[in-house]
């Protein structure tokens, strides 16, 4: 499970959101979720932001940043990648290219350790 | 060059006279008060000034229960900032004026009913004000603190905080400095140093400053870079606060950058900071203009060296010229009633309907507007 909290203010946020669609879109990613968790924005905003550009996986809305603090997140954007057992194995602070070799390497490692 | 009337004591003007004339005319436009910047920014407490402005908000769409909170100019400081009330109309079943118990922000909350099809509110304040600038070589004795106010603006709130990185990069600014107003300058000339106003911000930013000083990213507009330099006084132990509010005409010194365009001041919200300092009290800053004379004073993109960015840069740590209204120093409201949750700060009207809080920034989908006018008595 991928776990991304973003906010439309951010500016390397929107180029990660494009990067984490890819990353669906690729083969073999249905054995990856997203999760895009959107920071304290009013829904409204949010709703205009993705009607404008679109993604293909759920943005959960954190209003009160409740979410946020809960996994001490403090720079946006922040990602989480977690292992089929719900246990946090990689984190990035900053935006990333999803679809680098080198990061898709890391995720098929999370994908294999939990496997062992 | 001669006038209409030929003859022998017709007036002329002889070459070495025109050229004369012309240096005297590149010395007038140099005088203050010419229509544009000429680098001369120095706001003083002189005349109060008188002001007037309506904020009216129409709420379409409607459906179900809608209400909303309109921040009121209500910030009290005898020496610069006396509000002289509120008064307004509407078709809700409830308008009361509510404060903030921790800060004492003051604003409109307007409840219609379910059937409401066309939920309207007009708000007239009005205020007078005055230029701000304390002579910082000349101690005086200022009202001190109580213990509640020194501890309400050292703490953190829930996007400044004081420790971390912000901490850190506080004792890196202010290492060495002799004084509380040696610490409180650091900042301030870190501050123009080193952010910068992105014109990309929507509204006046979040203020997220533990995000921004991480990722190293210091653009922004006043709520970012003055919320930046809150956090960095209070980090370094000196009382600082945002004061939230609202451009209501030009500046006088001719900073296009610096004053409201026009009367419609809908987009004008602005917010400055001040830093309490022993033997001066609650003093005038604002980084975050300079920031915006840099990107925006005409021509625009003008060097740091640029005679009206070091002129307001100067006068911009000690003095405000009070083009400009003070809502509130208020942070994490909760607003009474309000579904949604608590605001960072209360600079915008904010509503909700039964879809939720409505997007104070998006004028499509929430209108608003608020107009300003200077009165003569």
């Amino acid at each position: 499970v991928l776990v991304h909290f973003f906010a439309t203010w951010c500016e390397p946020c929107r180029e990660e959101l494009t990067s984490l669609s890819r990353l669906a879109e690729r083969p073999g990613a249905e054995r990856l979720s997203i999760l895009a968790v959107n920071v304290a924005e009013v829904p409204t905003r949010v709703r205009r932001f993705l009607d404008a550009a679109p993604v293909s996986f759920p943005v959960l809305l954190d209003a009160d940043r409740a979410v946020t603090k809960a996994w001490g997140v403090s720079i946006l954007p922040t990602t989480f990648v977690l292992d089929r057992a719900l246990v946090a194995r990689l984190f990035v602070e900053g935006d990333v290219d999803w679809t680098r070799a080198d990061v898709l390497a890391a995720l098929e490692r999370v994908s294999s350790t939990n496997s062992q | 060059m001669q006038t209409s009337r030929k003859g022998e004591n017709s007036m002329t003007m002889s070459r070495r006279e025109v050229l004369r004339t012309g240096a005297a005319l590149a010395a007038a436009t140099a005088l203050p008060g010419a229509a544009s910047a000429q680098g001369t920014f120095a706001p003083a407490p002189g005349a109060w000034r008188t002001f007037q402005t309506v904020t009216r908000l129409e709420i379409g769409k409607a459906g179900g229960q809608v209400q909303a909170w309109v921040p009121l100019p209500a910030f009290s400081e005898p020496d610069w900032f006396r509000p002289a009330g509120s008064s307004w109309t509407t078709n809700a079943k409830v308008a009361e004026i509510k404060r903030d118990a921790k800060y004492g922000a003051e604003f409109l909350h307007v409840a219609w009913s379910d059937d409401e099809k066309a939920p309207v509110v007009e708000v007239t304040s009005k205020f007078s004000t005055r230029d701000r600038a304390i002579d910082l070589t000349i101690p005086g004795s200022p009202i001190s603190l109580n213990a509640d106010d020194l501890k309400r603006y050292t703490s953190a709130t829930d996007l400044i905080p004081t420790d971390g990185i912000v901490k850190e990069t506080s004792d890196k600014i202010v290492g060495g400095a002799t004084n509380d107003v040696d610490k409180a300058r650091r900042i301030y000339e870190w501050l123009v140093e080193n952010t910068f106003r992105d014109a990309k911000t929507r509204g006046c930013g979040v203020g997220d400053i533990a995000s921004m000083l991480k990722s190293g990213n210091l653009g922004g507009k006043c709520a970012d870079l003055n919320a930046l330099y809150v956090g960095l006084a209070r980090a370094a132990g000196l009382p600082a606060r945002d004061v939230y509010g609202l451009r209501v005409a030009p500046s006088k010194f001719g900073y296009k950058s610096l004053g409201a365009g026009s009367e419609v001041v809908t987009k004008a919200q602005h917010c400055r900071a001040e830093v309490y300092l022993s033997g001066f009290g609650w003093v005038p800053v604002d980084p975050a203009d300079v920031r915006k004379v840099v990107l925006e004073e005409p021509p625009g993109n003008l060097p740091i060296a640029d005679a009206k960015v070091v002129d307001a840069r100067k006068a911009l740590f000690g003095a405000w010229e009070m083009n400009w209204l003070a809502y509130n120093v208020a942070h994490d409201i909760v607003l009474p009633g309000a579904k949604g949750p608590k605001v960072e700060f209360l600079m915008y009207p904010q509503a909700e309907t039964a879809a939720g809080r409505l997007d104070c920034l998006d004028p499509d989908t929430f209108t608003y507007k608020i107009t300003s006018k200077e009165l003569t008595s």
